[in-house]
């Protein structure tokens, strides 16, 4: 017959007695750390502990998952390397028609090669995307301070000087000193501010603001425009690859840029959602961890 | 002169094991090399799997497998060591305090 031990308010216990009693606790408990454990006894049952199991599973699905992203990665970068190629010759070949040979092809002709030469500047505009989703994955980070005002004049201006004709009020707050890499940080915030530019731009008074605001003792970093916004339904969907909410001849986009932007702040520890309105705007607004 | 069939019980190891599982396995190989040669002849090597012999665990307040009981047949001193019994040391260590 089985008699559950007597439990006893023993108070007689000597210190000897006690510390021994500690000891062999840490020994277990140190054996339980060090995974040297089958078994615990409770409830008059025989739990099995499979850690060491459960771990060797983990890190062989781990380094699979990592073989398979590592294979990815190449399989994009090489297929959007080797696409780049025939397009340049492409590309090089239409402008050539339309420089040397624009007198000798009719009206019909020469907007089929218009076309021609549209379709293949988007093409390698998505395929730079591509690439660069590519490199943000496999890039090492490289954080230090970083100077967000200085990287958004540099894109803001160059918006500017791509678009000329475009008249669009940008407000950039001071200060927005982060700790990350600058090299990822110039991407995330080319196209971020690149959308804004983008959605904003049926607009007649469009305004971009860039800035950050206080958020329970941390700094919350935005970009706001009055573009087109979206439905707050769809913002669960929005930093998908390849995801678009407009139409491609409203807002012509690879629907990559979101995603890298996700990628970038994820893997500097932030994060990043975004709040829109149909018509009334959209802000997007990220999180950096600061330098511990 | 040693007598090689001279034997004399110094210690009891006692080795609590969960059926055929790794540590247990182990702590059985390694309580093995800790009691051969010389030693084999001080030591008693009781095996005591606690899913065949769960009753067994109560007297014992045996918690967790596998765990190693060392004890003396005048049951003057007691040790318990716990896991897989690689850290061979510290229980040679204990057996040579007690000798």
């Amino acid at each position: 017959v089985i008699k559950n031990p007597v439990i006893k308010n023993d108070r007689s216990v000597t210190k000897s007695e006690l510390i021994r009693r500690l000891d062999e606790a840490e020994a277990m408990v140190e054996s339980l750390r060090k995974n040297e454990i089958d078994a615990i006894i409770g409830e008059k049952k025989v739990s099995f502990v499979r850690w060491r199991e459960v771990e060797e599973q983990l890190i062989i699905a781990r380094k699979i998952a990592e073989d398979r992203a590592s294979e990815l990665e190449d399989f994009s970068y090489s297929i959007s390397h080797d696409l780049r190629g025939p397009l340049t010759v492409i590309k090089l070949c239409v402008e050539l028609l339309i420089d040397d040979y624009s007198d000798k092809i009719d009206s019909t002709g020469q907007d089929y090669v218009r076309r021609i030469n549209s379709s293949t500047n988007k093409m390698i505009d998505h395929i730079n995307h591509i690439l660069n989703l590519s490199k943000v994955i496999s890039h090492e980070l490289q954080k230090k301070d970083t100077d967000l005002n200085a990287i958004v004049l540099r894109t803001v201006s160059e918006l500017r000087q791509s678009d000329p004709d475009r008249k669009v009020k940008v407000h950039i707050h001071k200060d927005l000193t982060v700790y990350g890499d600058e090299k990822l940080l110039e991407i995330a915030m080319n196209n971020l501010i690149g959308n804004a530019w983008k959605f904003s731009s049926k607009n007649n008074q469009a305004e971009i603001e860039v800035g950050k605001i206080d958020q329970n003792g941390n700094p919350l970093y935005f970009v706001r425009d009055n573009g087109v916004g979206f439905n707050m339904n769809q913002s669960k969907v929005l930093f998908n690859s390849f995801k678009r909410l407009h139409p491609d001849h409203m807002f012509p986009g690879s629907g990559v840029g979101l995603s890298i932007i996700k990628r970038v702040i994820n893997i500097h520890g932030g994060e990043i959602w975004a709040e829109g309105e149909p018509d009334k705007g959209a802000t997007f607004y990220f999180s950096l961890p600061s330098r511990i | 002169m040693e007598n090689a069939g001279f034997r004399i019980e110094k210690f009891i190891m006692k080795l609590f094991i969960a059926g055929k599982e790794p540590n247990s396995n182990m702590a059985y190989h390694n309580l093995q090399e800790i009691c051969s040669g010389e030693r084999g002849r001080i030591c008693r090597i009781e095996v005591v799997d606690v899913l065949e012999n769960f009753e067994e665990v109560f007297g014992e307040k045996i918690v967790v497998m596998p765990t190693l009981i060392i004890e003396t047949p005048d049951l003057k001193s007691k040790a318990r060591f716990f896991g897989n019994l690689e850290e061979k040391k510290e229980i040679l260590r204990y057996l040579n305090g007690i000798q």
